[in-house]
């Protein structure tokens, strides 16, 4: 069998959730009414679904636990790293999608319209992208405008959808 | 001729350059590093709602072509492929850049795309009416196993853990559940909330789980910056004596590259791996590949190119995907009112044969875009990734809602996004995951009218031919991965014994 280089903790995360998420399929088609019309019924495909998930997630579960058990007590040494290689920036995709969340959340509660929170949203993610550096500033809210105006008229005008 | 008439239209003004505009923007986003042609087409989707559906597809294949062409320019140029199916030519291509050859593996490997699509559009063109025809004859036990056999090769091939891709499967296939029961009328697992009756849409699940996700990775290596390669030197187009030399691993490479594109689940990736093998068994300077050996650029990507063809071929024919972006395809058949499958020949001709002709002239369109403008295409490399990935962001966000004129559909697409990025962390594949979501209501449809047809006997699955064919190679291809495990460990324990 291939060992997973994947982060382990995270592979469990997400064997445990998927084994949850099929617990949840079970009790919503436990609510479904029987076949009456048809052999098979409108809850067969997802129980048979969420029981096979179920399953092998579970095997994927022993598998972690099983792997993480062989990794050595001993505290490893950090890894040197390649001074060429960049920085990862995992905190600042973060921000990002807090910022998309934010977005689409202003939108859809009737906070602002398309034109005002897209272009403080370009504004806010350019300004994260760059790394906060204050000479960028003047270009981003620059490229803010168009882009979200150059939206705005070709959606409106040129596809007749009508933006939040 | 159906296929002319096609052919004729397509070389009209709006759709001739709406495939032109298909394979420019294709290259241009393949030859990014972290813009995928995944991501290019199903951003395009919601655009082509107000297109006319031939047009919209002609513009969906030119993407495609273009795309997998466009990936050699980083992969030869950088060392960095824009797509995984252009990972074999880093291996070649790039120690060719650094030798100062860059312009001459460009060339080469744009001639191979070229000669490797022109052959894969004759078997496209030969096989795939035929095969439309016999796919007539086939019922809903074939169908239903022809989804299951897609599926499983798909898990035990994609990305090397059959368990994991098969966890992906069956998410992707639950994803899709909730809605309307096509069957009974009723809401199911729809947990009181009416959103959730109109089911989830193929688009806000796309774009979360190839965008979003590709988005996240990309902003966390936003300070990767790759360095200049110079383009001034050298002569791309080959010469006649060139193009004899490597003719054999022109026809090896697309034979091989369309074959693999056939076989459901498989993609180019794949195929440029084993066309690279096959060009490094016949070849009698082996040793020479993985230096800047010619040879090695050309069978990598006259087999890439070639997969897209043969991957056309079971979706016009069959209506099930060859790979993701084939299901993205079959998504845009299926927002356009089109039926994927056999019947589209007979339904709507001018929309298969009018993949085939764009395929043909997308082919064509791009060996003369890449032959001339590849050293201005390659400076896009170096576009600032803050205006590119927050003008994406901008546009997935406005694509989806307008799509539908609703904000769970972008909530849908967030929330996916941020599935895809943690199964990507855990390493599960997204192509098992998003072609389980397109084929699930295919699989379920089928099963069911199959059933009630028998009574709710499963007898079908073992005595109607093709079904069991079907069913013998899902059962192959689901226990091949443990077998040759079990026969590599013994091969191990043998040696250190």
């Amino acid at each position: 069998m291939e060992k997973s280089v994947a982060n382990p903790k995270v592979e469990l995360a997400l064997a445990l959730a998927l084994i949850g998420f099929s617990g949840v399929i079970f009790v919503g088609a436990s609510g479904l009414p029987e076949p009456r019309f048809e052999p098979l019924g409108s809850a067969a495909v997802p129980r048979m679904l969420a029981g096979l998930m179920a399953f092998l997630s579970a095997i994927w579960v022993v598998r972690i636990l099983s792997a993480l058990r062989d990794i050595p007590a001993v505290p490893q040494q950090p890894v040197a790293r390649d001074p060429e290689t960049p920085k990862p920036h995992p905190g600042l995709a973060v921000a990002v999608l807090a910022s998309v969340f934010a977005f689409v959340a202003v939108m859809d509660f009737g906070l602002a319209s398309f034109k005002v929170a897209g272009i403080g949203f370009v504004i806010l993610c350019g300004f994260l992208m760059t790394h906060r550096d204050l000479r960028k500033l003047p270009w981003i809210i620059g490229y803010a405008v168009v882009l979200v105006l150059a939206c705005d008229f070709a959606f409106t005008r040129l596809f007749y959808i009508n933006l939040p | 001729m159906p296929f002319f008439d096609a052919l004729f239209y397509l070389l009209t003004p709006l759709p001739f350059a709406l495939v032109f505009l298909g394979v420019a923007l294709g290259i241009v986003v393949g030859s990014i590093p972290g813009l995928t042609t995944t991501m290019l087409i199903t951003l395009t989707l919601p655009l082509t709602f107000f297109m006319d559906s031939v047009n919209a597809i002609m513009l969906l294949v030119g993407m495609y072509v273009g795309g997998v062409s466009g990936s050699q320019i980083s992969a030869t140029l950088l060392r960095m492929p824009g797509t995984p199916s252009s990972i074999m030519t880093t291996f070649d291509g790039y120690p060719m850049t650094q030798q100062g050859r860059a312009a001459r593996a460009l060339g080469l490997g744009i001639t191979a795309s070229f000669v490797g699509g022109m052959i894969s559009f004759l078997v496209l063109a030969l096989l795939a009416p035929p095969f439309s025809r016999l796919a007539i004859t086939f019922g809903p036990w074939e169908y239903f196993t022809m989804v299951l056999m897609a599926l499983v090769m798909l898990s035990s091939l994609s990305q090397g853990s059959l368990l994991k891709g098969l966890i992906a499967a069956c998410l992707g296939m639950l994803i899709h559940m909730p809605g309307i029961d096509p069957s009974s009328g009723t809401p199911r697992l729809t947990f009181g909330i009416d959103a959730f009756e109109g089911g989830l849409s193929l688009l806000p699940v796309l774009i979360g789980a190839f965008a979003i996700s590709q988005i996240i990775k990309d902003i966390i290596n936003i300070d990767m910056r790759p360095p200049m390669a110079d383009l001034a030197e050298g002569r791309m187009l080959l010469s006649f004596a060139d193009c004899k030399r490597h003719s054999g691993n022109f026809l090896r490479s697309s034979l091989i590259g369309t074959w693999i594109g056939i076989l459901p689940g498989i993609g180019s990736n794949i195929a440029s791996m084993l066309s690279y093998s096959a060009a490094r068994s016949a070849s009698k300077e082996p040793e020479k590949f993985g230096t800047g050996h010619e040879p090695g650029v050309v069978s990598a990507e006259t087999a890439n190119n070639a997969a897209v063809g043969g991957a056309l071929i079971p979706l016009i024919t069959l209506g099930i995907p060859g790979s993701v972006v084939d299901a993205i395809l079959i998504g845009a058949l299926i927002i356009h009112n089109l039926e994927p499958g056999p019947l589209l020949f007979i339904n709507a001709p001018e929309v298969a044969y009018g993949v085939i002709a764009a395929y043909l002239v997308g082919n064509i369109i791009m060996f003369a875009i890449m032959m001339l403008a590849v050293r201005h295409i390659a400076k896009v490399l170096y576009v600032p990734r803050a205006f590119l990935l927050t003008s994406i962001l901008v546009f997935c966000v406005i694509g989806i809602f307008a799509v539908g004129n609703s904000f769970f559909d972008v909530w849908v697409m967030l929330g996916l996004g941020l599935l895809g990025f943690v199964m990507e962390r855990a390493k599960m594949p997204l192509g098992p995951f998003v072609i389980g979501f397109v084929l699930a209501p295919i699989a379920e449809e089928h099963l069911r009218s199959g059933l009630m047809s028998t009574g709710g006997s499963l007898e079908p699955l073992f005595t109607r031919p093709f079904a069991a064919s079907f069913l013998a190679i899902s059962i192959a291809s689901l226990c091949w991965p443990m077998v040759s495990g079990w026969i590599r460990n013994r091969k191990t324990v043998r040696t250190a014994n």
